[in-house]
């Protein structure tokens, strides 16, 4: 039986700022500050891996009062995960702040998240 | 199973109630349950101890987890000291008052004597410059055995690139050092932009050269483990236990003479 090779690695990300910084407005943005973060921390090799941008929404947060956020769904080979991960975790930007909601070789599994679900005691 | 306990134990104490409500929430919100608001006091000649205050006196409410449950707010109190001389202090009631003590070390005879013989349950260190002390792997394994932890900070790592910079050299030092052992990561951090979800530093753990258990661990069973140490230290009644084991020759002698006894006895009443 042929064992299933994990082609790609799918992250559900957040793209939030404070201090009056500003998010990326379109895709082609945000894959430049994905490069910049991985040529920040891993350097040529990390800017060289190929990650792609499937979808990108901004939300304005209007009820609360808050900044504008973003999220997107990026690929990125799943042997670079780790690399692609921890320079968004580290290098996002001076004011922004850039979480993994979740990541996973499947993209179906990014649908829902169960972390998220609010518990009544 | 059940799900590890996310925990950061090192939150900057803010000046007012409502900002650390706020920065509690943060935490809350990103997925962590157990939080440790950090007092910090540069020990000097002078200097008196103050006792933990009431955690009201911090934030008005606790928030409620992702989970449902109530955040677990701790109090800690993190020493940074170069004399050793001034150590004696670390025994007094107001410091055993806090949940957690922790020793920032600014020399090498007071790291030494935190590893090996000082009261306290973390060693932490300023990873946003260049140590004064060589991290040695004897001082640190005996730490280790105490049961301390050693902790890495990251949000020096967040903040610019010098920043970055030492704080990956030196916490991989220390990871090489201990070998990865009782390792803990948390943030040391003060603001939103300092903290980052759990699942993000156990990722980000790996550039310190741990393993992927490790990297698990140390946000979840080591912070158990220096609260358990912790209470240990500070509720439990010590006391000395001295025992004699017998000689393996008069142990068998007395084992075979107790089954005759039984069979004798099992045979006397079958008769």
């Amino acid at each position: 039986m042929e064992k299933l090779q994990q082609e790609h690695c799918f992250l559900k990300i957040s793209l939030r700022t404070e201090n009056g910084g500003e998010i990326p407005e379109t895709p082609t943005q945000l894959k430049a500050l994905i490069v910049q973060a991985l040529q920040t921390l891993h350097g040529q090799v990390g800017a060289s891996i190929a990650v792609d941008i499937l979808s990108y929404h901004i939300h304005d947060d209007v009820i609360g009062g808050g900044a504008r956020w973003g999220s997107a769904i990026i690929r990125a080979p799943y042997r670079e995960q780790a690399k692609v991960w921890s320079a968004l975790t580290m290098c996002a930007g001076q004011d922004n702040v850039c979480t993994v909601d979740k990541a996973s070789p499947s993209l179906m599994s990014l649908a829902v998240n169960s972390r998220d679900f609010q518990f009544q005691n | 199973m059940t799900r590890g306990v996310f925990s950061d134990l090192n939150v900057q104490r803010l000046e007012s109630r409502a900002a650390n409500l706020a920065l509690l929430q943060t935490l809350a919100d990103s997925g962590y349950e157990r939080v440790a608001i950090c007092h910090h006091v540069t020990l000097k000649r002078g200097v008196q101890l103050k006792a933990a205050p009431d955690v009201t006196e911090l934030v008005e409410r606790t928030p409620a987890t992702k989970r449902g449950r109530q955040l677990e707010v701790l109090q800690r109190l993190t020493v940074m000291v170069d004399d050793p001389a001034l150590l004696h202090t670390l025994s007094s009631p107001a410091a055993e008052s806090y949940d957690l003590l922790a020793v920032c070390p600014a020399s090498d005879r007071v790291f030494l004597q935190a590893c090996s013989v000082l009261p306290i349950d973390i060693v932490t260190f300023n990873f946003a410059e260049k140590l004064p002390f060589v991290l040695k792997f004897s001082q640190l394994s005996q730490a280790v055995e105490r049961g301390l932890s050693l902790e890495i900070c990251y949000s020096p790592a967040l903040r610019g690139s010098s920043g970055r910079r030492n704080t990956l050299s030196n916490a991989q030092e220390l990871v090489k050092g201990c070998r990865g052992k009782g390792v803990l990561v948390s943030s040391g951090g003060e603001r939103a932009l300092d903290f980052r979800p759990p699942l993000d530093i156990v990722n980000m753990s790996r550039l310190f050269g741990l393993t992927d258990i490790q990297c698990k661990a140390a946000i979840t069973t080591v912070g158990r483990a220096a609260l358990l140490h912790s209470r240990m230290r500070r509720h439990s009644a010590k006391a000395v236990v001295s025992s004699h084991p017998l000689p393996a020759g008069r142990r068998k002698r007395e084992r075979e003479q107790d089954s005759e006894t039984s069979v004798k006895k099992l045979r006397k009443d079958d008769s």
